[in-house]
């Protein structure tokens, strides 16, 4: 018999090789986009299950959509103190700091605004209606904006009646790191989580290598990419980008990033940015930031080496192609875009 | 402890026959669980997160057509040998239908609205997912 037990070994482990070859993928709606959680741990079914209901708890907090949430609550009430709860209060701090940070570049305040273009998320993009708001209009709802949440313990309020806040552009972000904490605690060790434009690596692949992201061309179709990067283990990146979301008037284009000290869609000369940062929220909350600041504004944090932007890896596509990317991105990249007519530039400091 | 392998010096015709059998099984098991590469594509229909449908697209010698069964909205999903698209929506936004063909490993159409998502899988995928 004991000769017999090296081949009882090798099936066993050869078995065990064979269970962690094809991942296992849980697509879901939620939060007005899809998500999709790819795990290569073997039997990671309660794990993705955890994840998929912690996604849906947050939703139930955080949008503005859904009747007694703790966004639609806060908005109801504008002016006035509304007990919510702690994730809410945790969230709300966090999207403030970017929002003073960024010069209130990123404003989780408005709503007002973003609703007047029909970009704003009471209704689903599907049936928005997009029109420009005329200069009086937009004058009447800027002093609506800018003035940020107040947060206490376990309560929070937006100053002035008639403000409203959306979480839009930070909640996706913020979910990713409840996603991971359902994940790892129920033993996964390797996903990839894609929430939205979010994408978030748990760990690496199961050969040790680093997940791959393409990076969309903001100008092709939906097959074009600009380039194929190498997202480390435990970082996030999300892109932001006029072309996205748009609509047609008069001939012009109005893209739904709007930049909150005119109310206008921002132009600031880039095309998208992409972010590649530890904390999955503040990547989704600089990603629209630093679109409306601007690639000379974004290379200046980056470079000054403090600041949140300077933790960060960006990739800056600029209106006349030229496409920046720092340093600490260039293992790994592969740039697919030449033919395209996107030069490239490593950005160091 | 007359028959112990362990004191034996030279091996037997049984030690080879293991050594070839111990080969043999885990040749076979590699190749039973090899991971699908080459160019076998397929597109999973995923309809308010139940799969309703998946397309073999690599093995496709024809264009099938396929409505949706189930959905809000009525949608017609066309694939031929290799790609697959939203031929047809009553969807209000039309983002599915403007989509286009999609045929590479890890390509995707939504529908937001009728909260469908159609996947292409298998093959041999360059990336793990896309931003933007």
């Amino acid at each position: 018999m004991k000769r017999f037990l090296p081949l009882v070994c090798a099936l066993a482990l050869l078995t065990g090789c064979a269970g962690t070859a094809e991942p296992v993928v849980q697509t879901f709606f939620a939060m007005d986009t899809v998500m999709s959680i790819t795990a290569y741990d073997s039997g990671p079914t309660d794990g993705l299950v955890a994840a998929q209901q912690e996604v849906n708890r947050l939703e139930g907090l955080w949008s503005r959509t859904r009747s007694g949430s703790d966004v639609s609550r806060l908005n109801d009430a504008a002016g006035q103190w509304v007990e919510v709860d702690a994730d809410t209060a945790a969230l709300l701090e966090k999207a403030n700091a970017a929002a003073q940070e960024s010069a209130m570049a990123f404003d989780p305040a408005l709503s007002p605004v973003m609703d007047a273009w029909g970009f704003g998320s009471t209704e689903s993009e599907t049936t928005a209606v997009h029109r420009v708001p005329s200069q009086e209009e937009l004058d009447a709802l800027l002093p609506l904006t800018r003035d940020l949440p107040q947060v206490e313990e376990g309560r929070a309020r937006l100053p002035l009646e008639g403000q409203a806040l959306d979480l839009g552009a930070i909640a996706k972000g913020a979910a990713a790191a409840y996603v991971v904490d359902a994940l790892t605690e129920h033993g996964v060790e390797s996903a990839i989580i894609a929430l939205g434009g979010n994408i978030t690596a748990l760990g690496t692949k199961p050969d040790g290598s680093p997940f791959r992201v393409y990076v969309r061309d903001p100008q092709g179709s939906e097959e074009d990419y600009l380039c194929l990067m190498a997202l480390p283990a435990g970082m996030t990146c999300s892109t932001s980008g006029g072309y996205e979301r748009w609509f047609e008037s008069g001939g012009e284009i109005y893209h739904h990033i709007i930049d909150p000290s005119d109310g206008y869609p921002a132009q600031s000369g880039l095309l998208s940015v992409t972010v590649v940062a530890q904390d999955p929220a503040l990547a989704d909350a600089w990603s629209t930031a630093l679109y409306v600041l601007g690639a000379e504004e974004a290379v200046a944090r980056w470079e000054s080496g403090m600041g949140s932007v300077a933790g960060m890896e960006l990739i800056l596509v600029t209106e006349e192609g030229t496409v920046y990317i720092t340093e600490g991105l260039e293992e790994g990249l592969e740039t697919l875009g030449e033919e395209a007519g996107y030069t490239y530039e490593i950005l160091r400091r | 402890m007359k028959f112990s392998a362990a004191e034996r010096t030279r091996p037997t015709l049984l030690d080879g026959l293991v050594v070839l059998a111990v080969l043999a099984a885990a040749g076979t098991i590699l190749f039973a669980f090899r991971p699908e590469t080459g160019n076998f594509l397929t597109a999973r229909i995923v309809l308010d997160n139940e799969v309703v449908a998946e397309l073999p697209l690599s093995t496709l010698t024809q264009p099938v057509a396929l409505d949706v069964p189930g959905a809000e909205y009525p949608i017609t999903v066309e694939a031929e040998p290799g790609r697959v698209r939203v031929l047809h929506s009553d969807c209000p936004s039309q983002d599915c239908v403007h989509t286009g063909w999609v045929s590479r490993s890890g390509g995707q159409i939504i529908c937001l609205p009728n909260r469908l998502v159609i996947t292409v899988t298998g093959g041999t995928a360059d990336a793990d997912a896309v931003t933007g």
